[in-house]
């Protein structure tokens, strides 16, 4: 038990105040590796709330809530956060998802129909591409719309525009994040069933994180740009 | 308003009383340190007003109400461990803000609390990292920042400073001294440390085996101990003993030490001294009061010449310790670094016989002071 103890109790090297902060790939890592027994947590409840299946959409929108928070490096308080984003974005983040599963499931049974098309005719490869194109475009633009709803309150319309917008003009982050999803799936699958448990304790968590990690950034630019807008109007009205 | 009036308090395990009956008034926004050898109860009377120790007599009294058995939690006290007493797995906002949490308190009000003290001990940049990424000294800022989220009216704190580096010791001392003045609360502060205590306290509690020696601020506790326990223990390198006889000297009296005449001078209480005549005493000089040359300040009469053959000598940079044998008998010298004793030779040293000190033998107490006065809010 002595090295348990040492583990926990023997100071550690210290953190400078002045140290540069950790950015990137190191500060997911670094993240990560914090958070991880919460992550842990967060994951377990974020399977219990989607057991009924139709919440599925709103508690994505709270592991989105609490995943941002952590991205943010700010205190999370992990049930009682998730419990409070669940509820209050249950109604849009349904509809939100709903609109999603739906932007999402056409393109990608397209693509699925084309795959089987172009075996014997290559010239469907071109429409195959296309379909699989739209499928990563709405997914990133599915990320950036969550990370909306729980980081704003947009109205629905606003939160797609912006996250096409977005999707387009930065689908760097949040592709790799979900590249970083699929590799937890992929090993899932691979080493199946000694990962049994990894969709129940790890697989949306840490991937929520990833993808918080990759839209964070551009998520507080929109908000923070809206509520500029937002404030000049205001300022202008009282002027004139 | 946080006075704390410790009256007769007791402390018993079976058979073996670690804390004797021991009186003591606290004032509101006092800085108190109790200080003593290991063993000697000073642990326990902390814990005791903290309610984590069953008080076995007498009473503890509390901004005006006995609080002998209202518990720890209702004591509006926070308490400041020597181990810190971190949750190794919760973040540094989540351990300060914990005690809140427990009182059900809106997030709000964590929140700005949390920042608050974060502010103050400037460990904002820690609060979500978790305590094992930690130095001692930023745990020990945690540690602080937990009790003062809770506001309290009294701080405990049980050798909070122990376990860091001497450097980092001297930077939170200062930082703690600091953090009482701005809190403006009461704060009782437990140390082996005399340093610590010399320093921080408005007033220090000497204590040994149970019992309170003195209660005094700290420049009385150097200038005027009350026994050769108090004496001895405030002082570093601490006070040099001798067995003397006291004796006429011309007008006055000389303490006599190995068939030499010590003259102690008229500022030293002639009536107590004469007391003593022909009686054996113990003479007590600081390693400070002795000197190479004689100091302008200090009237030639009050100046005793003698011999010591160099034993040690310790550089310490800003002053020299001479480890001499005097007559035989050990004794620590405080002189220049511009000293260039050599160990084996024989040094001529004058002692300031207007700082020494006298004991009764047998007693042990001062033949300056009167008897120990360990009641009384300090003015």
């Amino acid at each position: 038990m002595r090295w348990l103890a040492d583990h926990y109790f023997a100071e550690g090297p210290g953190i400078s105040k002045d140290a540069p902060k950790r950015t990137g790939l190191a500060l997911v890592v670094e993240t990560m590796w914090r958070e991880g027994i919460e992550l842990m947590k967060l994951n377990l409840l974020f399977v219990l709330a989607c057991l009924p299946v139709v919440t599925v959409p709103a508690a994505f929108a709270a592991l989105m809530r609490v995943t941002l928070t952590m991205a943010e490096d700010r205190n999370v308080y992990l049930v009682e956060d998730f419990a409070g984003a669940f509820r209050r974005h249950f109604l849009r983040a349904t509809l939100l998802g709903l609109t999603s599963g739906v932007m999402i499931a056409l393109p990608a049974y397209a693509a699925y129909t084309y795959a089987g098309l172009s075996v014997a005719a290559p010239i469907y490869t071109l429409p195959l591409a296309l379909s699989v194109g739209v499928v990563i475009l709405f997914s990133i633009a599915g990320a950036y719309a969550f990370a909306l709803l729980v980081a704003s309150e947009f109205a629905l319309g606003e939160i797609a525009r912006l996250s096409l917008l977005a999707a387009l003009a930065r689908p760097g982050k949040p592709l790799a994040a979900l590249g970083f999803v699929a590799v937890f799936w992929v090993i899932h699958i691979l080493f199946y069933p000694v990962t049994l448990v990894m969709p129940a304790i790890i697989n949306f968590a840490f991937g929520t994180l990833a993808i918080a990690f990759g839209v964070h950034e551009t998520v507080n630019r929109l908000v923070r740009a809206k509520e500029e807008r937002a404030g000049m109007a205001e300022q202008a009205m009282s002027g004139a | 308003m946080a006075s704390i009036s410790l009256q007769k308090l007791n402390k018993t395990y079976g058979a073996l009383t670690v804390v004797h009956d021991i009186d003591l008034e606290i004032g509101d926004k006092e800085f108190i340190i109790l200080v003593g050898p290991s063993g000697c109860g000073k642990s326990t009377t902390l814990r005791m007003i903290a309610g984590l120790e069953e008080i076995s007599g007498g009473d503890l009294v509390i901004g005006g109400e006995v609080v002998n058995d209202v518990p720890s939690k209702d004591r509006d006290i926070a308490m400041v461990f020597q181990n810190y007493a971190l949750y190794p797995h919760m973040t540094v906002y989540k351990n300060m803000a914990f005690g809140l949490m427990l009182r059900k308190a809106p997030r709000d009000e964590i929140d700005r609390k949390v920042m608050e003290a974060a502010k103050i001990l400037d460990i904002e940049h820690l609060l979500n990292r978790k305590p094992k990424a930690l130095s001692g000294g930023q745990r020990q800022r945690v540690a602080l920042g937990r009790a003062m989220v809770r506001n309290p009216e009294v701080f405990l704190l049980d050798e909070p400073l122990s376990n860091l580096d001497a450097k980092l010791r001297g930077t939170m001392r200062a930082e703690i001294a600091k953090l009482h003045k701005r809190l403006g609360a009461t704060f009782i502060y437990v140390t082996h440390d005399q340093v610590e205590a010399m320093t921080m306290a408005d007033r220090i509690v000497v204590m040994k085996d149970g019992h309170i020696q003195q209660v005094d601020t700290p420049q009385n506790l150097y200038d005027r101990p009350v026994n050769m326990f108090v004496a001895g223990f405030i002082g570093a390198p601490q006070m040099n003993m001798m067995p003397v006889t006291i004796v006429r000297h011309g007008e006055g009296f000389a303490a006599r030490y190995e068939g030499q005449d010590l003259p102690l001078p008229g500022n030293l209480d002639q009536s107590r001294i004469a007391a003593y005549l022909g009686q054996a005493a113990v003479l007590g000089v600081r390693p400070e009061n002795f000197h190479e040359v004689a100091p302008a300040d200090i009237p030639s009469e009050a100046l005793a010449l003698i011999s010591a053959v160099v034993e040690l000598t310790e550089p310490m940079g800003s002053e020299v310790h001479l480890g001499l044998s005097w007559a035989g008998r050990p004794i620590t010298a405080k002189v220049s670094p511009r000293c260039k004793a050599a160990e084996g030779e024989t040094l001529h040293l004058l002692v300031d016989m207007s700082a020494a000190h006298l004991f009764d033998p047998k007693s042990e107490l001062s033949l300056f002071s009167d008897a120990p006065q360990p009641r009384g809010i300090a003015a």
